[in-house]
């Protein structure tokens, strides 16, 4: 099933954000234990959420929202990203680093890969998918059309899938994770 | 024997390898010093000191030396900025982790152009100061504590009782003016005598002077205009007492007070002095006294207060007040001085609301933070110029936390409100409330108001129900095209919103 968020001249780029965490929040339901596994290859750690929580800009920042909207819980978030981390403020320096989340909950614990395309095995990211595996093992999870810090003057299409399919995207997550684990022990 | 003495005073922040000093003052007494250097019983003495605020491994040290000696521990700590001292089998490794230290000048209105004060006291600023004084610096009671002018079982004064003035550690810390040397000089005081002329100036003038025979014979007292070198009068100083009187030449209620050297002593030293008057009293009708939350007395007058908007960001750390209850007191203070500027309507965006009220049979129950809150809110209402409140917050996120429905918590806002309004009603005041339930996310907490017809916007860094677990909370004021965004976007919300009356403020 597929919805689309249009880009609207009518609507600002606040609105459209804010609609966008609305949908996802709605649909998510995130809740005590919930982990989640987001690939996006363009989403900058630094700029995206840590200076945007630094810096007060949470509201503009749609994965910084996001973030800060399902922080009410103890949930366990893992990015995939191609972007780098260098310019984070980390926890630890092994891989997964972990992020330091500033915001007022601590509930969050978010670990971040860097994948480095064309290293160990020859994978490239392409996809943008958000998963959710909750404490009992049910899954949620979509795929985006762009980016989601790309949305700007942008339609965003959001594909839901079965649970079936979820499971096998789930299982890529986990498969693509330790690649990128690997990568980074490779490059040390 | 001419005095010798001096005594030096050192506040540290004990680590397992150093001392790392905050505070130096080297003073030069009116005393001869002992034979040898001598450290104070828990003070120094042996190597050893307590501490007298145990929590920040805060410790005084003490000692009394010839001025030489103690000069040199001062030079070392100011230049050197490390001094090790031995204690017998002990070393003790002072140190001053710091950028630079500079001398201090301030404009000072009592210092006479090439005239010398009295009584000098170099000061030092140190800048780039790395150990941690957030303990000090802006937290008046604290201050207040160590210099023994406020009780705190936590901390102990420094000794010896009175050595600082009230307020001096308050203003010196803010400034990072943390070295202090007070040379020995002429303690001296006057006094225009009112009785004279009750409502002018005064003619007579009396006064003090704390110094030798010989010094006293060497030196007259003048006092001369103002803003020219007319002499309005001059005299001796009484070489047995030290007391001297003078009879000016005309009604003075400022002028330069100079200790003069005479019979070819060059010495002079002196001062600008600006006489407090008898004043017309700008009579206050106490109309009533309220009792806060925090069992205290607040005179109620007939104006009402305005704070200016604040212009730097506003910082509460719990731990930099000494136990749980003076640090909800300082939070509700804080409160009370950012809601007094917001002035008359204030709009607090925080998603969950101000948190859920439970209720235990038939009577609200508040959390520490709402305490802090409504304590301040309260006050701001009857001796500021409040009028209405508006709460914009998002169903979805405030009953994450609230352990009963929409309806239930609303009823409970009403019943809170009603209460207050009933009790600030004898204060001639009432304030009208509205909660907006906001369809759309968000997530910043903001405090919006106007003073002035400026429109204010500060950003709260935590939801008031939170802070204490969060130990910490700033208040941050918003400018420029951020300040409009921020208000055009709560115009947008507040038109989005569900609105729930839950005060008209009619009792």
């Amino acid at each position: 099933m597929a919805q689309i968020n249009k880009f609207d001249l009518n609507k600002t780029l606040e609105n459209r954000i804010e609609e966008i965490v609305q949908f996802l929040y709605d649909y998510f339901e995130p809740n005590l234990g919930d982990t989640f596994s987001i690939i996006d290859p363009y989403l900058e750690p630094y700029s995206h959420i840590q200076e945007a929580f630094d810096n007060g800009k949470v509201e503009i920042n749609i994965w910084a929202f996001f973030l800060s909207y399902i922080s009410d819980e103890e949930i366990e978030v893992k990015f995939i990203t191609r972007k780098s981390l260098d310019n984070l403020k980390k926890i630890n320096e092994k891989y997964p680093i972990e992020l330091q989340y500033p915001a007022s909950s601590k509930n969050l614990t978010i670990n971040m890969c860097q994948f480095r395309d064309g290293l160990y095995n020859k994978h490239e990211l392409h996809d943008r998918w958000i998963l959710k595996q909750s404490a009992a093992g049910e899954f949620k999870g979509i795929h985006l059309g762009p980016s989601l810090s790309d949305i700007d003057k942008k339609d965003v299409t959001i594909t839901t899938f079965s649970e079936l399919t979820l499971r096998d995207a789930n299982t890529r997550f986990q498969y693509l994770w330790d690649i990128c684990l690997k990568q980074n022990k490779v490059k040390k | 024997m001419d005095p010798n003495a001096s005594l030096l005073l050192l506040l540290t922040i004990s680590t397992d390898i150093s001392e790392e000093v905050i505070f130096i003052y080297n003073k030069e007494l009116e005393e001869i010093a002992p034979q040898n250097i001598f450290w104070y019983p828990k003070k120094g003495q042996n190597g050893d000191a307590e501490f007298i605020w145990k929590e920040k491994k805060l410790k005084q040290w003490l000692v009394i030396g010839i001025d030489r000696e103690i000069k040199q521990i001062t030079d070392n700590l100011l230049i050197n900025k490390i001094i090790k001292i031995e204690f017998g089998q002990k070393q003790v490794i002072f140190k001053l982790d710091v950028n630079q230290i500079s001398p201090y000048e301030e404009e000072d209105i009592e210092r006479i152009n090439n005239i010398p004060l009295c009584i000098e006291t170099i000061k030092y600023r140190f800048d780039g100061l790395k150990t941690d004084i957030s303990a000090f610096v802006g937290q008046a009671n604290n201050c207040s504590a160590l210099e023994g002018y406020n009780i705190d079982v936590n901390i102990k004064p420094i000794l010896p009782y009175g050595f600082l003035p009230k307020g001096f550690l308050f203003q010196n810390f803010q400034n990072f003016v943390l070295g202090f040397f007070e040379e020995r000089g002429i303690y001296s005081y006057l006094r225009g005598d009112i009785k004279t002329n009750k409502y002018s100036d005064p003619n007579l003038f009396y006064g003090f002077v704390q110094s030798s025979q010989e010094f006293k014979r060497n030196h007259k007292i003048e006092i001369h205009e103002l803003d020219s070198v007319n002499i309005l009068g001059e005299g001796q100083i009484n070489i047995d007492t030290g007391v001297w009187n003078l009879e000016l030449t005309k009604p003075a209620g400022q002028g330069k007070f100079l200790i003069k050297g005479i019979n070819n002593d060059p010495k002079t030293c002196g001062h600008n002095f600006f006489l407090i008057k008898n004043i017309n009293l700008d009579l206050k009708i106490v109309n009533r006294s309220i009792k806060d939350m925090y069992g205290r007395v607040i005179n109620i007058t007939s104006d009402s207060q305005i704070k200016a908007p604040l212009s730097d960001p506003l910082l509460w750390i719990k731990d930099n007040s000494s136990d749980s209850n003076k640090a909800e007191l300082e939070l509700s203070e804080k409160y009370t001085e950012v809601l007094l500027s917001l002035c008359k309507t204030i709009t607090i965006c925080d998603p969950y609301l101000l948190g859920d009220l439970d209720e235990d049979n038939g009577t609200l129950k508040i959390s520490k933070d709402q305490h802090a809150f409504f304590n301040a809110l309260f006050l701001a209402i009857i001796i500021g110029d409040i009028q209405e409140l508006k709460l914009l917050c998002n169903w979805g996120k405030t009953k994450k936390f609230c352990n009963s429905d929409k309806q239930i918590l609303i009823s409970r806002y009403k019943s809170l409100f009603n209460d207050i309004n009933k009790n600030i009603l004898q204060a001639e005041k009432q304030i009208k409330v509205s909660i907006f339930f906001c369809q759309s996310p968000f997530h910043d907490r903001y405090w919006f108001g106007k003073n002035n017809d400026k429109d204010l916007v500060y950003h709260i860094s935590n939801s008031i129900n939170g802070i204490f677990d969060n130990g910490e909370v700033i208040f941050t004021p918003v400018g420029g095209n951020n300040n409009y965004q921020e208000r055009m976007k709560l115009d947008r919300r507040l038109k989005d919103s569900s609105i729930e009356i839950i005060t008209n403020g009619t009792n």
